[in-house]
């Protein structure tokens, strides 16, 4: 339940700054994915359920204020949640490398179905044009934030829940049970 | 499904992840058919979320003065010489203009035209959060059906086009700007009167320029011609700047010319926005094509 408050606590957090803040110190018109970060950073941390969990929270809060039709972004957010999560079960572990190739085909991903969805859909097709403006700058940018906010979330994660064998030995079916109390 | 130790029933992620899919599919098209149906729902989340955005907003307001003092200074030095010659130059035609206008408005009484560009009535509003992604360009305001917003109404700053209200909240609306990529607003060349069509273009907005399409091969259009919104559109108010023509070429159907625009407002911080609280009537103009 804990943990789920903590979600709950950080994707409002992102969110308001995601919007307030980050437009206006946006370089190039290009902003870090904050949202995305959270889910992703969500997803592997605590598994699947609570990155879906995120993945929900962070797809409502955008499509409700700021898209005409609602469900699509919360699709996108979950999906990656999830394959966040079962994937990390095999692959995780404090190797920064990792976790830096995880935001950047996460956000990568995320981009690249919502073009698909929203521009190539309607007929936009300069693909290579929106990569290098858009894709490739938030991919680069995001990484970085997402290791910072990784960092903040998982030293509030000890503050949480103590014992850190709990954190490191993820894969195990056993000590997956206990990480649920 | 599994038990766990506590023999509670665990749904497995695999089945939530449908279940969620599925729901989402089922909101996006009742979202995407009957659009009122949702108002209640982003009503509550707006009301919620909203108030907290103003607050984190002011240091993002803040943040972004910061910025540009550092960024900015001999930009800024440069620009206010020049300014400075421009503001005599201004004056000037000013006051010639002032004579000007005295005279077209005797004109027009003897016309019996009315004042059509005058002053529209207009609401200030503070631009409180925008859009959370980098593909689309809608921001959120501070006020709402309470301050006499309604839907379609549009949205200036200085003395430039922004954009028309979406959606209205009890205080707060969402504003999609002209330079998002799914908006076109139908406009015309204010001295040739050729009509033509702005579209928002994302990838070249970051060089702060947008699509101008649809104009007459035949039209004598030049660089620098003001665009301005058209009579014949059916959202935006007659008359209000949207930019300058920039560019034009013939299109590769050689039947019309299409160029970039430079808007007349700077999107990049918009803090404070205008919203002129009258509505295209247009009636009229349906009962005429009748």
């Amino acid at each position: 339940m804990k943990k789920y408050i903590f979600a709950f606590i950080t994707t409002i957090v992102m969110f308001l700054l995601q919007t307030t803040i980050f437009p206006r110190i946006a370089i190039k018109d290009v902003m870090p994915n904050l949202l995305l970060v959270c889910v992703t950073v969500f997803g592997f941390v605590y598994g699947r359920r609570l990155g879906m969990f995120t993945g929900v929270l962070c797809g409502i809060l955008h499509d409700v204020m700021y898209s005409s039709v609602i469900g699509l972004v919360v699709i996108l957010y979950v999906l990656i949640a999830y394959v966040n999560g079962s994937v990390i079960k095999q692959y995780f572990s404090k190797n920064y490398i990792i976790l830096v190739v995880t935001f950047a085909l996460s956000d990568l991903a995320f981009n690249l179905l919502y073009f698909i969805t929203r521009f190539l859909l309607r007929g936009r097709i300069e693909f290579i044009t929106f990569f290098v403006q858009i894709m490739l700058p938030e991919m680069i940018y995001t990484s970085i934030w997402g290791l910072i906010i990784f960092s903040i979330v998982s030293l509030i994660d000890k503050k949480i829940y103590p014992p850190r064998e709990v954190f490191a030995k993820v894969g195990d079916v056993k000590i997956k049970s206990q990480i649920k109390e | 499904m599994k038990f766990n130790k506590r023999n509670n029933i665990t749904i497995d992620p695999k089945y939530i992840l449908i279940i969620i899919i599925v729901i989402c599919v089922i909101i996006a098209v009742i979202s995407f058919r009957f659009e009122d149906k949702m108002t209640p729902v982003r009503n509550g989340v707006t009301s919620v979320v909203a108030p907290m955005q103003k607050g984190v907003n002011t240091i993002g307001v803040w943040l972004a003065d910061k910025k540009d003092y550092f960024t900015t200074m001999n930009k800024l030095v440069k620009e206010n010489k020049k300014l400075k010659k421009q503001i005599k130059k201004v004056n000037e035609e000013k006051q010639l203009l002032q004579q000007n206008k005295y005279e077209l408005k005797n004109f027009r009484k003897l016309y019996d035209l009315d004042e059509e560009y005058a002053d529209y009535p207009k609401v200030a509003a503070r631009v409180i959060s925008s859009d959370p992604d980098n593909w689309f360009n809608t921001f959120v305001i501070d006020k709402g059906s309470k301050h006499g917003i309604k839907k379609n109404m549009n949205v200036i700053a200085g003395n430039g086009l922004v954009g028309r209200v979406t959606e209205v909240k009890n205080s707060y609306s969402t504003v999609v700007s002209i330079i998002d990529d799914e908006s076109n607003v139908s406009g015309s060349v204010l001295k040739t009167k050729d009509h033509c069509i702005v579209s928002g273009n994302l990838s070249t907005m970051n060089q702060g320029i947008i699509d101008v399409s649809g104009i007459k091969a035949d039209s004598k259009v030049k660089d620098g011609y003001e665009v301005v919104t058209s009579q014949i559109s059916d959202r935006y108010l007659p008359g209000i700047l949207i930019g300058y023509v920039k560019d034009v070429k013939k299109d590769s159907s050689n039947l019309t010319l299409t160029g970039s625009l430079v808007p007349a407002v700077d999107f990049t911080n918009l803090e404070m926005v205008l919203v002129i609280t009258e509505l295209k009537d247009s009636e009229d103009l349906e009962e005429m094509l009748k």
